[in-house]
Formats: structure tokens, C-alpha cells, sequence
């Protein structure tokens, strides 16, 4: 089983990459890793503005990544293009790696890539910038599959990095049959598969601090949070 | 590709060889996580075409904490809720003999991304795990609504209809797509909308009741048979 941490960094999640958890604030990544005897901590962000306190902190242990959002392709910017979108992480896992590649790659979705202030890549800019040492992996939540299945979308991918499909459970209602199909997916086109868990708060009782946090984002409240299939507790790690 | 069915297999011919069950929740507020549970089901049960079966149980709860909204918009009444609420297991076991029975197809609105994420908490609240091995062999009205606004018919399998349902509940939730999309419904498809819209009577107007809004489901689900080209392999 991979951890995959989301840090509050990237408004994600209600984790901190400080040194230490400070009185009764957000619970740090750092001190997780130490508690459980943690090797590596995967991080996942929404853009590398996180990177130089994550290495400071987390040293050889971090594998850093970026959650992209993918579509057909970048040069596309009608609405209609947002039906093609969906989400792959790509960790990088030497130091080359980072600056030659995942950099690249950011400033390009950052970019060329940018559609009403959200940065997106394709594959054919992938290839372009592709690098040794740089991992493709498919969420459980928000990928192809899961957008085309659910949300009727048209998205497509790009198999010759030889992706990783991810497989969660949330008890969440459409978990199993999400599962169903990515192991298929992955089985027919060769493709390894890997048990994650989406980490963004530290224990379940945190969900009610998670979700005030989303609602605040979100400007609504815990009683109308207009969070779409917002129904589970278990995206901690204690 | 999409197949006309040559029509032996329609529901609207055939619903009557199908169970159903159709309910609605009423609840504290909307939160589909936590802090909140349900205070009122309402359910029927339809078997041979007919209502074999009305319940509209209030379930008790020493910490209930409702909010304003959902205050005014049930018309709820403290003092009726204290006179009639019963035990939350017994209301649970009562209703789950036809939920979870693989006979029954269970009918909602609006309950993908609603009621059956309820009935997950009511669950939890009684120490219980989820099951959400209904899910499969649910109907949800609202997406056959937004597919009739749409002029869309069912697709030919079982699982893609499944699918397809999902999307149609999901229809609105990248807050990108909504304003377009909600243009192409042309107009709100809330219960009430669709009940005058489908010219469905059901007597009084206690909207927002549970039991009133599960027969005024039902009647909107019996108009879409006659919509909709839903056949029973779509649901078997």
C-alpha cells in the first residue's frame, strides 16, 4: 500500500509540510512519515510551489509529484475541451528528473497549457518533455476511466509511458465498480496496477475540520457544502 | 449503436412483473458526511402495479438538530415528531427487507447524489457498515427527467444504462459546463416541475413530505415508461 499526501499547499488537503504540528493546527506530513517509520512520502501537489520546504523537511525521503489535469489537447480552449479532461499524477524520482522534466512539464501546462487559469498538459506535450526517471500514475478518482464512466466525458490516454493504475477504497458507492474496470483496463492492456490510499487528513475524526476547510474554499457551509459525492471519512492515514 | 426495442419488453408494458420500491429521505440538512441523519422516510412498495405497501416513518433522535432551511422548506413540526418517531433500528429493518432485496427495484429521486448517501449515515449513526448493494439495480427519476428534457433514449445494456443514469445525475457538476448545460434543460426539472410538466395527479400537495413525494415519484417514473424506451433488461 503507497500513501499518496496531499498538502494543504496545494489547498488540497489539511496537511502541513512544517517541521512539526503546531499546538492544535493542521497535522504535519513530516511528523506522520516519523510516527509511522515511513521510507518515502509521496507527495502529491497541484503545482511545485511546495517543493523547496517538502525537500527541506523530507530530505531523501520525498518523491514528489503533480496532479495534472490532462486533455485532447492544450491548444483547444472551448468548453467543449473540458469534456476531455481528466487527471494523471507524474512523480519524479531523481533530481534530474524534477528539474529536467516535471518542471518542464509544469511550465508548459502553466503556459501554453493554461485555460482560464488552470494549467493543463496533453500527451503529445508529455512525450515532448518526457524524461528518465519520471512515473505516470492514474488516480482511482477523476482518471479517464472514472470521467468517461461516471461523467459520460470523451477522455483519452496515452499508454507509451507505461503508466500505473491506482486502486482505492473509500467506501464509496462507486468504488467497486471503478475498480472492476480499471483492473480490466489495466489487464488487457498490460498495464501494472497499485494499492494507494489518498491521504488528506490524519484521522477520521478530522473530516469535519477537512470539510470546513473545503467549505470556506467552496463559500458555502456544513450544512449546504455543495460538495458532489463528498461522503466519506476514510481519506486519513491513522 | 442504439437498438429501438421491438416493444414486448417494455416497462411500460411489463412494470407490472416488477417489484418496486420508491423512497425519499428528509433529513437535518445536506451534508452527504457527516453532521447529519435522516428524520423521515417515506416509502412504497409496488408489486403487480399496484401500492402494496405506504410508510412514512419518523425516526427518533434524542440529538436531532435540523436546520432552518430544512425546517421551512418540510413544514416540520416538533411536537408531531415527538408524537410519532419511532425506534431508528426498527425503521431501518423494516425498510431494508425491501432495499436490500435483490427482487426489488429501487426507485428515487435524485437519489444518486442524494438519498442513497443517507441511508449510508443512517447506517453508520446505528454502528452498521454501508452497503450500497442496491445501487445497481436503482432507477433514479431525475436522471430519466433530464433524459426526457433532452431527448435522449436509454442505451441498449443493462451496465451502460447504469452509466448512463450516473452521468445524467452527474450532469451538473463541473461548475464550468453548468450554465451551458442547464440551458440545453431548458428549465428545472425538480419534482414538482416535472410532476405539472408530465400532467402526474397525486392528492394534496404536501410537498417535501416523504411519503407525498415517493407516490408523486412513482407516478412520474409510470408517465416515463411511456417516454423513454426502458425495457426490462435495462433493470434485470
Amino acid at each position: 500500500m503507497i500513501y499518496l499526501f496531499y498538502s494543504a499547499n496545494s489547498f488540497n488537503s489539511i496537511l502541513s509540510l512544517s517541521e512539526k504540528t503546531v499546538g492544535g493546527g493542521s497535522n504535519s506530513i513530516v511528523e506522520i512519515a516519523d510516527e509511522m517509520a515511513m521510507d518515502k512520502v509521496f507527495l502529491v501537489e497541484k503545482n511545485p510551489s511546495s517543493f523547496p520546504l517538502a525537500f527541506k523537511n523530507l530530505g531523501k525521503k520525498l518523491v514528489y509529484g503533480i496532479e495534472f489535469i490532462v486533455c485532447e489537447n492544450i491548444e483547444d480552449k472551448t468548453t467543449g475541451s473540458i469534456e476531455t479532461q481528466h487527471k494523471i499524477i507524474i512523480f519524479s524520482t531523481t533530481g534530474s528528473a524534477y528539474n529536467d522534466g516535471l518542471m518542464k512539464l509544469y511550465s508548459s501546462a502553466a503556459t501554453y497549457g493554461d485555460y482560464n487559469g488552470q494549467p493543463r498538459l496533453d500527451f503529445n506535450t508529455i512525450n515532448k518533455n518526457w524524461v528518465e526517471g519520471l512515473i505516470i500514475l492514474i488516480p482511482f478518482y477523476d482518471s479517464f476511466l472514472y470521467n468517461n464512466l461516471l461523467l459520460g466525458y470523451n477522455c483519452n490516454i496515452s499508454l507509451s509511458k507505461k503508466p500505473i493504475f491506482c486502486i482505492e477504497n473509500h467506501d464509496l458507492p462507486y468504488d467497486k465498480i471503478i475498480k472492476k474496470k480499471v483492473l480490466e483496463f489495466a489487464e488487457q492492456n498490460n498495464c501494472e496496477t497499485l494499492q494507494t490510499h489518498k491521504v488528506l487528513y490524519k484521522r477520521k475524526v478530522d473530516i469535519a475540520s477537512f470539510q470546513t476547510y473545503k467549505c470556506i474554499q467552496n463559500k458555502s457551509n456544513m450544512e449546504k457544502p455543495n460538495l458532489e459525492g463528498f461522503a466519506s471519512n476514510s481519506f486519513n492515514i491513522v | 449503436m442504439y437498438k429501438k426495442d421491438t416493444g414486448q419488453n417494455l416497462l411500460r408494458y411489463k412494470f407490472k412483473d416488477f417489484k418496486f420500491v420508491v423512497f425519499d429521505y428528509e433529513t437535518e440538512n445536506l451534508n452527504l458526511c457527516c453532521l447529519n441523519k435522516p428524520w423521515e422516510l417515506g416509502y412504497i412498495v409496488v408489486e403487480n402495479g399496484k401500492i402494496t405497501k405506504e410508510v412514512n416513518d419518523r425516526i427518533l433522535w434524542k440529538d436531532l438538530n435540523i436546520s432552518d432551511d430544512a425546517k421551512r422548506i418540510t413544514k416540520f413540526d416538533i411536537e408531531e415528531y415527538k408524537n410519532t418517531a419511532k425506534d431508528p433500528k426498527e425503521v431501518l429493518n423494516n425498510f431494508e427487507r425491501y432495499l436490500l432485496d435483490k427482487d426489488f427495484i429501487v426507485v428515487h429521486y435524485n437519489g444518486l447524489n442524494f438519498d442513497m448517501y443517507i441511508h449510508q449515515l443512517f447506517r453508520k449513526k446505528l454502528g452498521m457498515l454501508s452497503d450500497y448493494s442496491f445501487l445497481y439495480r436503482s432507477i433514479d427519476v431525475l436522471s430519466l427527467c433530464r433524459a426526457y428534457r433532452l431527448q435522449y433514449q436509454p442505451p441498449e445494456t443493462r451496465e451502460d444504462f447504469f452509466f448512463w443514469q450516473t452521468q445524467l445525475a452527474l450532469y451538473y457538476s463541473h461548475p464550468k459546463l453548468r450554465s451551458i448545460r442547464k440551458k440545453q434543460m431548458n428549465g428545472s426539472t425538480t419534482l414538482s416541475s416535472m410532476a405539472k410538466e408530465l400532467d402526474v395527479a397525486v392528492s394534496g400537495d404536501a410537498w417535501h413530505s416523504g411519503l407525498y413525494d415517493v407516490k408523486v415519484t412513482w407516478e412520474v417514473l409510470k408517465s416515463l415508461f411511456w417516454k423513454l424506451e426502458i425495457n426490462s433488461s435495462h433493470i434485470k
